[in-house]
């Protein structure tokens, strides 16, 4: 076999390779999103100052997106970078408790409001700095029950800590509301800071970063031997998904105008994880889709806190039954079902095969 | 001059010694084969020389491009891929659940100069990278055939397209010396041919130093100019390809393994 001979025409080798096509130019697309976030943002408003949602509605959707803002922390730890993180909760809680606690020892101005708010994300995130790199060292099923673990030992630390500082099972309360419905720039706050959250993940999903990440979730080895830094990169997203589990708490902290332990126990970062896997892991949009449904869910099911968990047990199972993977899960049912063709314009046109 | 330089090389797993006392050398541009039974220890040297297993002893001296010497043995992968090794894998690991493009621009990720909050903020850095990353990805891909699958999931590529998916990313790296572990498996005649051909194509033009292992004797001797040969883990034989048909040593590991 003569592999020396040169072929006439070598495409690539010998002649010239075709440019990609052009997409929008960044601008363009950040002219879009700045208008679609204006305009949501106006109606929201808008429906919320004349009454249209009212009090206790807006309410729901407070509690919506904080729940995006947390969610969206996890995917990128679990969905983008495969990291199973059962602990979620705990990194909430010290957002939660940081920024009640400045709160209450400062004048609770706009000013120390949102410093609590930032101080506790950048302590949730340098704590999820200190336990990733022990943590992330585990595979698998040890890493979720490590950091099972660690949400429980942040919640119990708070629970046994002296009354006068953290309340402990008592809880935090007299800070007043800053987040909530009934504080006139409440949905600001929330709002914005799930805008926030949003734009920071989906850029560092689109960046070499994240896609990194995605490489890591999808072959340890193969990434590796490719030049990719493990360690570096699951820490990065780690420290970058507990910086806004700390900033939903922040939020939560002024939402509810009481923290408690048990509010960031085991289940809560269950309910965190179904919103992920619901909306797909990995996939941005779906983590938006599902905290809303979630939210609606919870909103019919108040009265019936049991049966809510049974039927976030039965969701899970179905879940891993039909392994949706990034599809999100209602269209993975929709297309179980065959239901009509809707063409949703966020569902990535990705088949899975395993 | 030889880019990679190893010596009494050793892997034990348990009680059983996969690669023992290994020497060999590798010239720069050198394109070189390594051939033996099924569990000579083959992709055993590979995962040593690139970092995925740390030997039981001996050393592995690779000499950069400016002629500095690095001691790579137990070296992580990540750091080796930075040494400029890269390789692909006998039974493929592509990131499967991305795109082609995707899996190509992952190998170049070690070359990104911008930081994760140059790319949270977009800043000019994260475009003018950007840019240069999908032309040089364009282009590799071109070179290997795949330009129209950019968009598709790797997964979704025929087996023979996962081989050179492979290979593609292994270059995308930078690297200047690749491992391909049995990069003509699972192909048909012409598809050999045409990867043989692939595979000189690219050492000419990004200046490779060419490792392969391959069961395919046709594919090995009309493309490698220098052929070790391994058996129990340990070297055999090693020459060119006509000393290598010819070689007793060589002929009875072969015909032992048949019988
Ligand atoms: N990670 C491992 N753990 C235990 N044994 C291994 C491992 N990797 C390879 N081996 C053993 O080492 C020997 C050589 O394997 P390998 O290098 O894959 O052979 P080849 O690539 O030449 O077919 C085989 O007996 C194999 O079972
Ligand atoms: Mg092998």
């Amino acid at each position: 076999m003569d592999t020396k001979k040169k072929n006439s025409k070598r495409p690539g080798f010998d002649t010239p390779v075709e440019k990609p096509a052009k997409k929008l130019a960044p601008w363009q697309s950040g002219l879009i999103g700045l208008g679609i976030v204006a305009g949501v943002y106006l109606i929201l408003r808008i429906l919320i100052s004349t009454g249209v949602i009212g009090a206790y509605y807006q309410g729901i959707l407070h509690g919506i997106f904080i729940d995006i803002i947390a969610a969206l922390g996890l995917n990128l730890i679990t969905g983008i970078t495969g990291q199973f993180s059962l602990g979620h909760a705990g990194f909430m809680a010290i957002g939660a408790y940081t920024s009640a606690y400045v709160v209450l020892h400062t004048s609770g101005s706009m000013v120390s409001i949102l410093g609590g708010i930032l101080l506790g994300a950048v302590l949730a995130g340098v704590l999820g700095l200190l336990v990733g790199i022990p943590t992330l060292r585990l595979k698998g099923d040890y890493l979720a029950i490590a950091t099972l673990g660690l949400g429980e030992i942040i919640r119990i630390f708070i629970q046994n800590t002296d009354q006068q500082v953290l309340g402990g099972s008592a809880g935090l309360t007299g800070y007043g509301v800053y987040a909530a419905a009934t504080s006139p720039a409440g949905f600001e706050l929330v709002f914005f800071g799930a805008v926030i959250t949003f734009v920071v993940i989906r850029n560092m999903v689109k960046s070499s970063h994240g896609r990194a990440c995605i490489a890591v979730r999808e072959d340890e080895i193969a990434s590796e031997s490719m030049g990719v830094n493990l360690t570096k990169v699951k820490i990065s997203a780690f420290v970058v998904g507990t910086f806004f589990a700390g900033l939903a708490g922040g939020l939560y902290t002024g939402y509810t105008g009481i923290i408690q332990p048990k509010s960031f126990d085991f289940m809560q970062s269950i309910e965190f994880l179904m919103i992920v896997v619901l909306g797909g892991l990995g996939n941005i949009w779906g983590t938006l889709i599902a905290a809303a449904a979630l939210g609606v869910l919870n909103m019919f099911l108040q009265s019936f806190a049991e049966i809510r968990m049974i039927i976030y047990a039965l969701l899970l199972v179905i879940i891993m039954l039909i392994k949706a993977g990034e599809t999100p899960f209602f269209v993975k049912l929709r297309g179980l079902f065959k239901w009509s063709k809707w063409n949703l314009p966020f569902v990535h046109r990705k088949t899975e095969v395993e | 001059m030889a880019v990679l330089d190893v010596k009494n090389l050793s892997k034990s797993f348990g009680g059983l010694k996969a690669v023992s006392d290994v020497n060999l050398y590798v010239k720069k541009g050198e394109l070189l084969g390594l051939i033996g039974p099924n569990g000579a220890g083959k992709t055993t040297i590979f995962n040593l020389l690139t970092g995925v297993y740390v030997p039981t002893s001996g050393t592995i001296e690779l000499t950069g491009s400016r002629g500095e010497r690095a001691e790579i043995g137990g070296m992580k992968p990540y750091l080796t891929a930075r040494h400029g090794i890269s390789r692909t894998f006998q039974n493929i690991r592509l990131f499967k659940n991305m795109t082609v493009l995707d899996n190509i621009l992952v190998a170049m990720h070690q070359n990104a100069r911008y930081t994760l909050l140059e790319a949270i903020f977009r800043l000019p850095r994260y475009y003018s990278q950007e840019t240069r990353f999908a032309e040089t990805a364009a282009h590799i891909l071109a070179l290997v055939g795949l330009d129209q699958k950019a968009g598709e999931l790797a997964s979704n590529l025929p087996y023979g397209e996962q081989r050179k998916l492979e290979i593609a990313r292994a270059i995308a790296t930078g690297a200047n010396v690749i491992f391909l572990d049995e990069p003509a498996a699972g192909m048909n005649p012409s598809e050999t041919d045409e990867l043989a051909s692939l595979i000189v194509n690219l050492k000419d033009e990004y200046d490779l130093t060419i490792i392969l292992i391959e069961h395919d004797m046709k594919f090995v001797m009309g493309l490698c100019e220098r052929i070790y040969v391994l058996d129990f883990g340990t070297i055999i034989a090693e020459g060119s390809p006509d000393e290598i048909k010819h070689n007793k040593r060589v002929i009875q590991a072969y015909l032992g393994e048949e019988a």
